[in-house]
């Protein structure tokens, strides 16, 4: 048997026998082959005669015996061999890919995302994912672009090449790999091996470049490097990792013209997103214990989600935040001067924007339910007959209340309609808010 | 509407330079008509690499026999399509050397990119001074800092020659390859062109992961092309 499949090759488990019908993917450690056994198909990674080693058969053998922390990861099923002893390999379910593209993709420019809440999802669950992996005493070691599969309709996500997963306690520094500029700088730099803190770290990386495209370390410092190679890789994402918004260093920023895609979305976040990226790369660049946990990443994320509403102009998303409530303040698609707020929300320190099209989640509502962010509590609606008046459609098993004009006090069930009125005070289960209507912005 | 905004994102791209042997001896036993179906093989696999990199992979040919020429230049590796390699002369590999610098002092002065990657690939010895040349080369900031991967087709080939071209490249942990066969010469043009790239967007600090190796035990002397 050699390194590489020919189509027609077979290799097998214990009691099955799959037949290789093509290569669908190459790497340093072997190649994958989409798979045949009877009628099902599935994907086999092959590993390089370098790479087989009882290491690895080790660790895919203990893979398969913990099983897939959620449905998110492309899990080993079963090992396999060949004719020969030299090499092995691990089927897999098969990607599908006409759902799912490789999250590199979106940054060659080659998918076009239409709205901020695939972005947004797709991080939440993301998030959600390692949560679930890392509870399970696992850590991923190398969390980048070229291994998570996004759905970029709906936001689902899709983690592949899970042969690099081992329990959460390696304290050898020989594996020290990953893919720059995901790593965290303390593994870039070699003393420390790659662990659930390390993760983190990548996946604060993953979440601003999916927000804001451009890699959170390299401004001008990057630009300034003409061939980057080891040594350069090194400084940047090692030794001396400087945050593009670093709010005291300002030695790193995007270069104007060259490098600054950036600017176009970082000043429209919200501020409380910013202080979050703002915290993950200068603090949790430098302390692993100061990483953002994924379960605040989920809340942030949804908050994030709840401030969005359009540009009258456009129909481009925008976030909302007081602090950029200006006369000012302009869309960054069209340019045009933001004169319009959609109706809001008030929960506690919260505020959520109703859009004609704007869904309610749990989490949203009640800041407790952390993790449930894709329960559905409620909907805009606008009145079919009167356009001009928008309601919250209950979606929630809990009884919603508010007092009439009159004094009474009504009740709204699962499907009844509250009618958004200014400064009405409705009560959502255990949760008090405060509906406004559409506003002008003062100029 | 879309997310996208407008602005820059400054992606580097990465250079691949092949140097190919066009001498004579290259158009017996099928050499050169291997070489091309190796390359033309290799193409959809570095379109791969190419997708997941943020930059563009640009290829650069440059053929040597008698004399030196411009074959390919600086073309993106989604509209790179390769012609076959006309075989004539002797082999100038030094004068190809003296081209390629000569490119890198002019067209590639004040650029940004990846770590270049130089594929020479060559089946004999060089007919004229190849080291002046290669010193000029390895002299250019951008030969200087190329990863620099020679493979041998055949067993005719000067062995010193192409170590020398690779020289301390990558810590000098490279040797050159040696095509015994049409397969192999297959293999090892993807790995150089794909494995390699990989490397150079995302340089470690270890070894190159080696080229796949092919079930066979095919004589070197015993050439099958």
């Amino acid at each position: 048997m050699s390194d590489l499949l020919k189509p027609g090759d077979h290799v097998s488990s214990g009691d099955k026998k799959y037949r290789v019908l093509k290569e669908i993917g190459d790497g340093g450690q072997g190649n994958v082959y989409c798979v045949s056994e009877g009628e099902h198909l599935y994907a086999l990674k092959w590993y390089n005669k370098s790479a087989s080693t009882p290491e690895q058969y080790e660790s895919i053998e203990m893979l398969i015996e913990k099983g897939a922390p959620s449905e998110e990861f492309i899990w080993p099923i079963e090992l396999v061999e060949g004719a020969s002893t030299d090499n092995f390999g691990y089927v897999m379910p098969l990607i599908n890919t006409k759902r799912f593209t490789k999250l590199s993709y979106y940054f060659s420019g080659d998918v076009e995302v239409k709205r901020f809440e695939t972005i947004i999802d797709a991080g939440i669950k993301m998030a959600h994912a390692f949560y679930a992996l890392h509870i399970n005493g696992l850590c991923y070691r190398d969390i980048s672009f070229g291994n998570l599969f996004v759905d970029f309709e709906t936001g689902d996500v899709m983690i592949c090449d899970n042969d690099n997963v081992t329990f959460d306690n390696l304290t050898s520094l020989e594996n020290n790999w990953g893919t720059n500029g995901f790593m965290a700088p303390e593994v870039v730099r070699g003393e420390l091996p790659p662990s659930s803190q390390t993760d983190l770290f990548s996946l604060s990386v993953v979440l601003f470049r999916m927000l804001h495209k451009q890699h959170p370390l390299q401004g001008q410092r990057e630009y300034d490097i003409l061939i980057s190679d080891y040594e350069s890789d090194l400084a940047l994402y090692g030794t001396n990792p400087i945050f593009i918004y670093d709010p005291i260093d300002a030695t790193n920023r995007p270069v104007a013209g060259k490098k600054d895609i950036a600017e176009a979305y970082w000043p429209y976040y919200p501020t409380f997103i910013k202080e979050r990226f703002i915290e993950a790369f200068t603090l949790g660049l430098h302390d692993p214990h100061a990483r953002i946990r994924e379960s605040i990443w989920i809340k942030d994320l949804s908050a994030l989600k709840s401030q969005l509403y359009y540009c009258y102009n456009c129909g481009g998303q925008l976030f909302y935040d007081k602090s950029l409530l200006t006369e000012h303040m302009i869309c960054p698609a069209c340019k045009s001067k933001i004169k319009v707020l959609p109706p809001r929300l008030k929960i506690g320190d919260s505020v959520i924007m109703l859009n004609h099209d704007t869904i309610l989640y749990a989490n949203q509502i009640d800041s407790s339910k952390v993790m449930d962010y894709d329960t559905e509590v409620g909907k805009v609606e606008i009145h079919p007959k009167h356009p001009n008046v928008w309601g919250i459609r209950n979606l929630s098993d809990h009884v919603w209340r508010y007092v009439t004009k009159e004094g009474t006090v009504k009740e709204v069930n699962k499907d009844g309609v509250i009618p958004i009125i200014h400064n009405l005070e409705i009560q959502m289960g255990t949760q008090t808010g405060t509906l406004r209507l559409m506003s002008q912005i003062k100029s | 509407m879309t997310v996208d905004r407008l602005g820059n994102m400054g992606a580097r791209d990465l250079h691949l330079f092949f140097l190919i042997d066009a001498s004579d001896s290259m158009s017996y036993g099928g050499k050169a008509e291997t070489l091309n179906n190796a390359i033309r093989e290799a193409i959809p696999h570095i379109r791969e690499v190419a997708k997941e990199a943020e930059g563009s992979i640009k290829v650069h040919a440059l053929s040597f026999s008698t004399g030196a020429r411009w074959i390919v230049n600086n073309v993106d590796i989604n509209n790179f399509t390769w012609e076959n390699v006309v075989t004539k002369g002797v082999t100038d590999m030094g004068r190809g050397f003296e081209m390629l610098s000569e490119k890198l002092t002019s067209d590639f002065q004040g650029e940004r990119g990846y770590q270049p990657i130089m594929i020479l690939l060559s089946d004999g010895l060089p007919t004229d001074k190849y080291e002046e040349g290669l010193n000029q080369l390895k002299k250019t900031y951008w030969g200087g800092k190329a990863i620099r991967i020679a493979i041998a087709i055949g067993s005719e080939t000067d062995m010193d020659v192409l170590q020398d071209f690779i020289g301390d490249s990558f810590r000098g942990e490279l040797k050159p390859l040696k095509a015994k066969n049409a397969a192999e010469l297959k293999n090892y043009i993807r790995w150089a062109s794909t494995t390699v790239s990989h490397a150079s967007i995302n340089p470690v600090r270890g070894m190159l992961p080696p080229p796949p190796t092919l079930d066979d035990s095919v004589d070197v002397e015993n050439l099958d092309w």
